[in-house]
């Protein structure tokens, strides 16, 4: 976690602008920051399709829930809820906290409930990300992950990214599907969630502090624009961030 | 008893390199390897060692007859046993070791039952000259049997009422998609060196197969052909050829 006021002190700093009202949190950092938050999430994004980073660098946003799956054998994420940034991990058969625990039963065939009273705490599997024409393709072949076949000890689940299969007799609208079925039951998520908007100087940035200076040079790049193009501050602070960023990559 | 089949497909993954998320080669694909490439071994192991470590053994197997003609194979009112497993095929109908008639052991100091009256081996187009000598005729106290598939029929017990058989066989490995991954391999241990290397060399050719034989939807002008190892005839590696000394 990174302190906005540290954030906002070092950004002052650097603006020489200490003791002045020259730049307002509201008006100035806050806006900066934020956009600063979104870009961050942007660059992981590229550094994760590149397998450049792992999760733990993130591991402020990493977190695991545990959802009953609908008769159908698929989840829905509600954002509202949940805000997942990147889904990392399908875990399908958890054993959970506590043990006495039973899935809650939707009232429609289509509802997947999140279990807000159950914590995950382990699992033998997990399930394979497919391409939608690798779901249909391997269902059948009992040597890829989620086919329907072998339903053994040899059992490997897969899981197709969301999807929206709502109709009028389906309201539910947006879920992760696994395979081989596991209808009604527990199942893991493992993902990043999207960090939450700064609101006051004394929250906290979701990023690891090894960011701090990365996240700096952004937030001064940001508010450089304001200054028009002839200043030192923009080409400095983009600069900074260009090798900062081609460090992580 | 033999080692567990997971710590074998497990070694063998991990050689691979095969132990991670996005792997070519699933659990599933690397045990259908080891058993294909076991029952192969196992076969050459039991046909080239008088011993009883491999033969199992399948009491009170009812005698059944089939109500009607199905084909192939049923034919009705002729009285038969299913094979409990899957046998391997040798000469001769060599997978069955043997059959007798069922009966409990209850008197230990008698002969036991099973060794009393055995089943002999024939074939639909032999039996016919059985029935022409006294001392080979088809009886219930000289019972034959033949097989055609996974059936076994009978002859000389069609009059009596038998209701059960003992079966000793040499029976297969589960197929994958019964066998408990958890069990342990019914295989001989001191072949395992063997067996993991054979799988290593299925292994190592499928993963090495390129990237540009895989339709991911892009195109690669560069395309590489399919690597292949060099074939080495038995007869160079013999100390007999006058290179290899």
């Amino acid at each position: 976690m990174i302190p906005v006021q540290t954030i906002v002190d070092r950004v002052t700093s650097i603006l020489d602008a200490e003791g002045s009202d020259r730049y307002l949190f509201d008006q100035d950092f806050k806006p900066a920051i934020n956009l600063t938050k979104d870009w961050v999430v942007a660059v992981f994004n590229k550094a994760f399709a590149d397998k450049k980073l792992s999760e733990e660098n993130l591991k402020e946003l990493v977190q695991t829930k545990i959802w009953t799956t609908s008769t159908f054998s698929r989840i829905n994420i509600d954002p509202s809820v949940v805000n997942v940034w990147s889904v990392l991990g399908i875990i399908p058969k958890p054993t959970v906290y506590p043990s006495s625990s039973t899935p809650t039963i939707g009232a429609n065939p289509d509802t997947s409930t999140l279990e807000t009273g159950v914590s995950y705490i382990s699992s033998d599997f997990s399930a394979r990300r497919l391409t939608i024409e690798e779901w249909n393709e391997n269902k059948n072949n009992v040597f890829e992950a989620g086919n329907n076949v072998l339903t053994t000890s040899f059992t490997e689940y897969a899981y197709l990214n969301q999807g929206d299969y709502s109709s009028t007799n389906y309201t539910t609208v947006g879920e992760i599907e696994i395979r081989p079925a596991i209808p009604s039951e527990f199942l893991a998520v493992t993902y990043l969630r999207y960090p939450i908007d700064i609101s006051v100087i004394g929250d906290s940035m979701e990023f690891p502090q090894t960011l701090t200076d990365l996240i700096v040079n952004k937030v001064l790049n940001y508010i450089s624009f304001k200054q028009g193009d002839q200043t030192n501050l923009f080409s400095v602070s983009g600069a900074e961030v260009a090798t900062l960023v081609k460090l992580m990559m | 008893m033999g080692t567990v089949l997971r710590y074998i497909v497990d070694d063998i993954a991990k050689d691979l390199k095969q132990v991670f998320d996005d792997k070519i080669v699933q659990q599933s694909q690397i045990a259908y390897w080891v058993l294909m490439v076991a029952n192969r071994l196992k076969s050459q192991h039991i046909a080239k060692r008088d011993s009883g470590a491999y033969m199992h053994t399948f009491s009170k197997i009812p005698i059944l007859t089939h109500p009607s003609v199905s084909n192939p194979d049923e034919v009705n009112n002729r009285k038969y046993i299913l094979l409990p497993e899957s046998i391997y095929d040798y000469n001769n109908d060599g997978g069955i070791e043997y059959i007798s008639y069922y009966v409990e052991d209850d008197r230990l100091s008698c002969l036991p039952p099973f060794t009393r009256q055995t089943f002999t081996r024939t074939t639909p187009s032999t039996a016919q000259r059985l029935y022409y000598t006294e001392d080979e005729k088809p009886s219930p106290s000289n019972p034959y049997f033949y097989r055609t598939g996974s059936h076994l029929y009978f002859l000389g017990i069609e009059f009596i009422d038998a209701c059960y058989v003992e079966i000793g066989i040499y029976n297969t490995l589960d197929p994958v998609d019964k066998i408990d991954i958890d069990s342990e391999l019914d295989f001989p241990d001191e072949l395992l060196i063997i067996l993991k290397r054979q799988v290593l060399d299925l292994g190592r050719f499928t993963l090495m197969l390129p990237q540009e034989r895989v339709n991911d939807g892009s195109d690669d002008a560069a395309r590489k052909g399919v690597p292949t190892n060099k074939l080495v005839s038995v007869n160079e590696l013999s100390e007999d050829t006058p290179n290899n000394k």
